[in-house]
Parts: structure tokens; sequence; C-alpha cells
């Protein structure tokens, strides 16, 4: 066989939700071009529209680069076990390269149709040479953690990549900035991903050797690292290939694949968490509630875990008792979930309290003057604070744990009668957003909501504990 | 525990190794390892878990580079293989890593494109000797079946150097005779140039599978702790390697391999001990295996 054989880098099944994405920002550059070719550009566009497709674009990066990380790394593991001639590796890697290059120049593209330069105030700071310089950023430095993260490269490019992404999403102030440099920087940042794909095909011109976890152990403090990292695999997911067709509504088998505690969960807290909280300045909507509500339900259909899932647990006297294995399931998912909870929010505080002029003030602090504690004068407003975030903190743990308890019932009953109640839920949503806001309460959490809440989670997990059996559980263990 | 590696010095090694060493932090994995393995021989490479087989075979293709010593592959250096030397290379992992998503047929291509040699009937008939499934994807296979595709990925190509590591661990009864038969009688005929000699495939495969090992190879490496403690052509050990009660022999005869208390037996080597060649019985392999290993 010595004709060139087509290389397919991914599955059919993550290539559509790529594709779906990419169509979306591409029906939009279509959108654009259509308007703008009978008049001016920064007459048609919009700061909304605008934004859309930056966040369109954005989801599309983060998940693109994630897919072609992966797609390296199984490459580089599976031609260096079979010990196949270097060819082979490097027309990958050049497809690879090739497909996020074709990507980066369709997104240069659409840029190109924004307005330019500091000329286009209206839109500001939109400009398509500073967008174009962010997808370029966005798509190196997610490229960057993901082949990180799968260890093709050293874990501390990752971190160095995960810092800065979080830094640009974080600082408003600091984008601002960025936005109205001269737009020969941003041109020059704007090369920031033919540089990068240039210096990795350079680099990889062998298979990279993906490190193996021995090694990687020994680099880092044994008696956090492996303590944790143990701890973490204890935990197993409730989804696998053969049964994630059951489950539509969850996160995308992309995310899943971080088994337990994973970027997926964290990217989604990161950009999920400030929404999901509130502080008591203007009290709470109930539909903006309930459908937040949902949406965590939703996140955690996907992302439910088992503590110590294994047919030797379920063996064991008393391993896996009948009639508690919702409650095991709630309580191994709330764990990981406040883990996630203290350490997204914990990052958050922390960056809005040290570094308080470049966030964007996201997060349950967001209407709380917390400069103060650069200066630790005040005491009393620091512990009038502190108070007030606890209090959050905790309604907000009370409605993830009554979320996940709601996704372990809905997982546990048939995929019809789930998809059932997932579109009754939604049509009841969008009944009560439509009535909003003129019919809907606004209202402060109480004891009343406190109580609903806690007898929900009481109610759901008894469900749970009749719907799950050992053997339903044992279908998703580990062989 | 007395040790005797007898490396065959020949030109025409397919497989040299010199003073191999591999360390994960405090562990030593491979010890100071010497070894030539002729041309078209196929060796045996047994030793309890753990002992360093796997670890020797990955340094020899390059996936992990030792911490100090060399090895070569038909006389390339193993940890910077050429493309002409990885396309004579055939290489079963104890895992298989396969692109799980792919179809069972794609992957035999998408492979295969990478090598001259590479035919498809071959990969056929080989996927067909071994009961393949050929529909659906990879993921969907059986872990039997997973090491059947990586055998057949490493064998389609008619490689001059096949390094299998525990290829038949998860393989049936009958699919494991299948296999041993392929390995020596290709489905196929081999590709010769004409006017060539014929090419000699050089075989090196780790098992615990002792008594199927026994009937093909011609040299047996036995590894412990990390070291080669014995290496030689098995008609050899098998000539000249003796189970003797320990009455027989005393403080100073030469050449006794091990000894064990349990059964009050030793093994001797009656090259250096010529007087007891016909004093004792000659073991099978897993006998052999066991004694050494006491």
């Amino acid at each position: 066989m010595t004709a060139k054989h087509r290389l397919r880098l991914r599955s059919a099944l993550t290539g559509r939700v790529l594709f779906f994405w990419a169509g979306l920002a591409l029906f939009f550059i279509w959108l654009e071009a259509l308007t703008s070719s009978s008049m001016t550009p920064t007459a048609t566009l919009s700061s909304g529209k605008v934004q859309f497709f930056v966040i369109a674009a954005v989801i599309f990066l983060l998940g693109f680069s994630v897919q072609q990380a992966q797609a390296l790394s199984g490459g580089a593991r599976v031609f260096r076990q079979a010990c196949a001639p270097i060819g082979l590796w490097r027309r990958w890697l050049a497809k690879a390269l090739t497909q996020t290059t074709t990507v980066w120049m369709l997104l240069m593209l659409a840029c190109s149709v924004l307005p330019r330069g500091t000329a286009a105030h209206a839109v500001q700071p939109w400009s398509g040479s500073f967008i174009a310089a962010v997808f370029s950023v966005v798509l190196s430095l997610t490229l960057l953690c993901g082949v990180s993260y799968q260890r093709l490269l050293h874990r501390g490019w990752g971190v160095v990549g995960f810092v800065a992404l979080a830094w640009m999403g974080l600082s408003g102030q600091l984008m601002l900035v960025v936005s109205t440099l001269p737009e020969s920087i941003l041109l020059l940042t704007t090369a920031v991903w033919p540089m990068l794909a240039a210096v990795l095909w350079l680099r990889w011109q062998q298979p990279p050797g993906v490190a193996e976890s021995t090694q990687d152990d020994a680099r880092l403090p044994p008696w956090l690292w492996r303590r944790l990292n143990r701890y973490r695999l204890r935990f197993t997911l409730l989804l696998t290939p053969a049964t994630r067709f059951t489950m539509p509504w969850g996160p995308h088998p992309v995310l899943q694949k971080f088994r337990t505690v994973g970027i997926g969960q964290a990217i989604l807290w990161g950009i999920a968490s400030p929404a999901l909280l509130f502080v008591n300045s203007g009290g709470l909507h109930l539909v903006f509630d309930l459908s937040m509500l949902a949406a965590l339900t939703v996140l955690y259909t996907g992302s439910l875990v088992y503590q110590d899932l294994s047919w030797r647990t379920a063996l064991t006297p008393r391993g896996m008792p009948k009639g508690h294995l919702g409650w095991r399931i709630v309580r191994s998912t709330a764990i990981q979930a406040m883990v996630f909870l203290t350490l997204t929010q914990t990052t958050l505080v922390v960056c809005s309290v040290w570094l308080p002029h470049i966030t964007m003030g996201w997060g349950p602090f967001r209407n709380c003057n917390l400069s103060f504690c650069v200066g630790w004068t005040e005491y009393s407003e620091l512990l009038r604070t502190l108070a007030l975030l606890t209090q959050v903190y905790a309604v907000m743990a009370l409605k993830m744990t009554f979320a996940i308890s709601l996704a372990t019932v809905l997982q546990g009953v048939r995929a019809w009668t789930a998809r059932g109640l997932f579109a009754l839920g939604l049509l009841a949503l969008c009944w009560a957003w439509k009535a909003w806001p003129a019919q809907v309460p606004v209202f402060t959490p109480g004891p009343g909501y406190i109580t609903a809440l806690l007898l929900g989670t009481a109610l759901c997990i008894t469900l749970a504990n009749r719907l799950w059996t050992v053997e339903k559980l044992m279908r998703f263990a580990r062989a | 525990m007395n040790t005797l590696a007898t490396p065959h010095a020949t030109s025409d090694a397919a497989v040299s190794i010199h003073k191999l060493s591999l360390r994960y932090g405090k562990a030593n994995v491979l010890q100071d390892i010497t070894l030539q393995i002729p041309s078209g021989s196929v060796v045996g490479l047994v030793g309890r878990n753990g002992a360093g087989k796997s670890s020797l075979l990955r340094c020899l293709v390059g996936l992990t580079a030792p911490s100090s010593g060399n090895a070569a592959l038909l006389g390339c250096p193993s940890n910077d293989l050429t493309d002409p030397v990885r396309e004579r290379l055939g290489f079963v992992a104890q895992t298989p890593d396969l692109f799980e998503w792919m179809g069972v047929v794609e992957m035999l291509q998408t492979i295969g494109s990478a090598y001259p040699r590479w035919r498809e009937d071959r990969a056929l008939a080989l996927a067909s000797q071994l009961d393949l499934p050929l529909l659906g994807n990879v993921g969907k296979l059986s872990g039997g079946d997973q090491q059947k595709l990586s055998v057949v990925l490493a064998l389609a190509h008619d490689p001059d150097v096949l390094l299998l590591d525990e290829p038949v661990s998860s393989l049936d009864p009958m699919t494991r005779r299948e296999f041993m038969r392929a390995l020596f009688t290709s489905p196929l005929a081999r590709d010769n140039a004409p006017g060539q000699p014929e090419r000699e495939r050089t075989i090196i495969i780790s098992s615990h599978l002792l008594a199927d090992l026994e009937r093909v190879v011609t040299h047996v490496a036995f590894m412990r702790q990390g070291r080669i403690q014995l290496f030689d052509a098995w008609d050899a050990l098998l000539e000249h390697l003796r189970l003797l009660p320990l009455t027989q022999v005393t403080a100073h005869t030469l050449g006794v391999l091990c000894t064990n208390p349990q059964t009050q037996t030793c093994v001797l080597d009656c090259r250096l001990s010529p007087q007891h060649a016909h004093a004792g019985r000659a073991m099978a392999l897993d006998e052999l295996f066991v004694e050494l290993n006491v």
C-alpha cells in the first residue's frame, strides 16, 4: 500500500460538535458580509452582535484546541508505540497544524469585516484588529494548555497558558488597555499563532514522548500530589461511551473525557459560577434562579461520580448497601463539586482582593468594595463582607446539592422518561421567561427558600435511592 | 546465585545491547545489560514479573531512554531509529495503544500507509488467520481482539526484526497457535528482492507461556532483577544444563548456576564441569525457569 491514506484526526461524533460551532461562527461572518456589502461596516455592526460573534468563536476555539491537543497526543502515542516511520507522524502533525491554521485564517477573515483600529469608536473595544489578536492569543494559549495537559509538553507551559487565559478573561480593564494599543502591535500579536505553529513543527519533527505518570509524579511533591491524585482516582464518572447516548442533555463527551475532576468542569465553573451566585443588593429573580438550577442539573447529569466504584466494593459486605446508592452518588458528586466551588471562588475572591484594579468585579463580591482588604485596616467591614460571602456560598452549596440530587434522579429513570421530564421543565421555563418580568416575583432568599431546597433535596435523594441499584451502577464500573 | 551470560559476539547481530542501564528514581530497573542477538534468531525473553523484560524491549525500540549504555537495532541506535530501520521493525506492546475511534480497516490503512512493504492482502490474510473482526470500531473490540489487531499491524509490513512484549497474554489457545504460525509461516510469501538471499526475521518474544515459547525459540534470555541471568541457544541449554542433587557437587565444582535448598538440587553447566555431563537430567524451559528463580 503505497498510496497516501487520508488521515482522520478525530471521530465523527466530536467532529460534528466542532462543526456546529464553526458553522455558527461562519453563519455570522456570512451574515455580516451580506449586510456590509451595501453599507459601511461601522454602520451595520452593533456591539452586541460583535460580542456574540466573539463569544461563539472563543467557545469554538476552546473545544477545537482541546480536540487538536487530543489528536496530537493520540497520534504521538500510537505512532511511537507502533515504531512507525516518522513520516506518518509528520503527516499527522502537519494535518493538525494545517487544520488549526485554517480555522485561524477563517477567523482572521471574519475579523476583516469588522471595523479596524480606533476609528470604530461605536463598537469599542471590539475593533477587528483587537479581536484578531485576541483570537490568535486564545487559540495559541488553549492549544498550549491542551498539549501540556496531554503531557506532550512540560506541565509548566500549561500553567502559564492557563494563568494567561484566566488573566485575559478576568481582567476587563487590562483588555481595554490592550484594545487601544497601536494597530501595528495588535497585528504583531495576531502572528502569535503562526509563530507557535512554526515552533511546534520544528520541535516535533519526532513524535514527542508522552511523559509517563511515574516520571511526572517524581517531579512533584509526593506528599501532596500523590495523595491528591490517588484520592481523585477513587471517583468514577458515571458515564461511558456505551451509555452516553442515553444521556443526550449532558455536556459533550469531549468534556467528559476529563474524568472526574477535570478541566471541563473547571471551565464550566469558571464561566458559570459568577452568574450563578448573587448578592443581597437586588434580591433574587425566581425565573433566573430556576433557570440556573436547571442549568446546574444539566451540568451534573453528565458529571455524576461514585466513590470507590468497583466489583470488589460490590462484593464486599455493606460495600454497596441497597437503598442507599442514590445518596452515595449525591455525596460523591457533591464532594467534587464543593472542591471546585471552593477552588474557583477562592481564586476569584483572591483576584478581586489583590488585583482590584484589573478585575471586572465578577462574582458575589461585584457590589462589595474589597479594595480595603489590601490595607487590612477596616476589620469590621472585612468581617461583614466575609459573613456575606459565607452566606452566599452556603446557599450556593445547597443549590448545588439539590441540582446533583435531581440529576441523580434523572439519570436513574429510563432515558425517555428523563427526556420527557427535561422537555417539560424546559417548556415551563420558556413560559416563565415569556411572562418575565411582569408576573414573576423577585425575592430575597430566606428560611422558606432554604427549607424548600432541603426538602427538594431530601425528596430527590429518596427517589434516587429507590431508582439506583447495584446492577445499574456496575454498568459504569471500570473493568 | 551464580549468573552466566554468554553473548554471541557475532558481526551480523540484529540487536546489540551494550552496558544498558535504566533507573526510575532510586529503582534500578535494568542493570548493565550487554547482549548480542544474531540475525534470524528467535529469542525468548523470560523472567518474573518486574524483572525488566518490558523495560528492556521499550529501550530497544527507543520508547524509553536508558540512563546509561546503548542499544542498536539493525545497526541503528535505538534512541534515534531512522525510517529505513523503522520500516523493517515490528513491535507489539504489552498493552496495545490504538486509535479507539477508528474503524479496524481504517486503522490498518492508517498505519499501513507508512510502510513501503505493507500489503493489504497480507494484512487481511493475517486478520483472517487470527480471526480478527474487521467491522466496527477499534474501541469496541475486546482486549484479545485489540491485541490481535496490534499483532497484525506489527506483522503486515513483513518486518525483519519483530519485538513482542507478551503478545499472547490475552489470546485464546487457538489464536495463540495461529499467532505462532503467523510468526514463521506468513500467510503470503515474504517479499524478497529477486536474486537476493532470503531475508531472515529476528524475533524477540517476551512471554510467560513457556510451553509455547519452548517450541519456537532458538535462544533464551532469562532476566532477573534487571539483569540478564542467562542467555544462550536453547539447544545448548538443553544439552549442557543438568539438574543435579546437591550431594553430587562440591563447593569446588565449577559451573553451578543456582541451587534450590527446598529440593536440595542445583543447576549445573556441564561445559564447565564435563565430568558431570551425564549426571542428573535435562530440564524443560518451565523447570529451568523455576530453578533459576527460586
